[in-house]
């Protein structure tokens, strides 16, 4: 059984986004931590990860997300998520995750906005 | 009138998908449920799923682990079961502190058990001689809780 997540990445000003389509689980988030580490290692600091097309995230790709989060800081950057949905919102806000990572427009990652409708 | 199905599945997080799906799938034969509490079932059984894969992972058993969905006329319950041998303790489970604690980054996990506590209106963790069973409930309305 093959279980993908598709991660493509792209430029936009200083940050790189890395847009995500499909599930986050125990099974996929190997391979996004390994897209957030590879990309801090090659020196892109400021990520924004896209989560516009992602169907599903639980507990365990919330950790990727931190994870990702605190390296990107501990190396002067910074990981932000876009196209958050009410339900992603849902988990994020009764995790606390909220309150430590930024939501931020698509299109101009520097503007923190709300959820999209 | 109770009715279920069973599926037992190899402890790989590779299946995971197909948990969410099967029991997504018979919670929405139920027409008391809304979208929105499927979806807080789908992520409370995949979050029993998931530790119930680590727990074997971590034994390395080669047991497999049992979903049980069971449809009630009010409510739908969903039981993991898992088989490694030591059963865990709740309380070594507890949330960690706020994510804005210093120091809380360096701890990407823990999220697991109180999501599933906040998501299920009703869950019980029971230690059992071979495992854990984890199981869920969610009622249909007027007790949906959304």
């Amino acid at each position: 059984m093959v279980v993908m997540l598709n991660v493509s990445v792209s430029s936009l000003a200083s940050w790189t986004v890395l847009r995500v389509s499909g599930e986050i689980d125990m099974a996929t988030c190997p391979q996004l931590r390994q897209e957030i580490v590879g990309q801090i290692s090659q020196g892109n600091l400021q990520l924004v990860i896209d989560l516009d097309a992602v169907d599903f995230i639980d507990s365990t790709g919330l950790g990727v997300l931190i994870g990702g989060l605190k390296r990107a800081r501990s190396q002067g950057g910074d990981l932000r998520v876009s196209g958050v949905d009410e339900r992603l919102e849902r988990i994020f806000d009764l995790t606390g995750l909220r309150d430590v990572l930024a939501v931020v427009d698509p299109t101009d990652p520097d503007r923190e906005v709300g959820v999209d409708q | 009138m109770t009715q279920g199905i069973k599926l037992v599945i190899p402890a790989q997080p590779e299946y995971l998908s197909l948990v969410r799906s099967v029991v997504a799938a018979a919670a929405a034969l139920d027409p008391g449920l809304g979208d929105a509490r499927i979806e807080d079932l789908r992520i409370a059984v995949s979050e029993a799923t998931t530790n119930a894969i680590e727990a074997h992972a971590n034994l390395g058993s080669e047991e497999r682990i049992t979903i049980r969905c069971d449809l009630a006329d009010d409510r739908i319950e969903v039981e993991v079961q898992d088989h490694a041998t030591t059963g865990f303790d709740p309380a070594d489970l507890e949330a960690p502190g706020p994510l804005d604690a210093p120091g809380r980054l360096d701890y990407e996990g823990g999220f697991g058990i109180p999501l599933m506590r906040v998501l299920a209106d009703e869950m019980k963790i029971r230690s059992l001689d071979h495992g854990t069973a984890v199981q869920l409930v969610v009622y249909a309305s007027p007790f949906n809780k959304d």
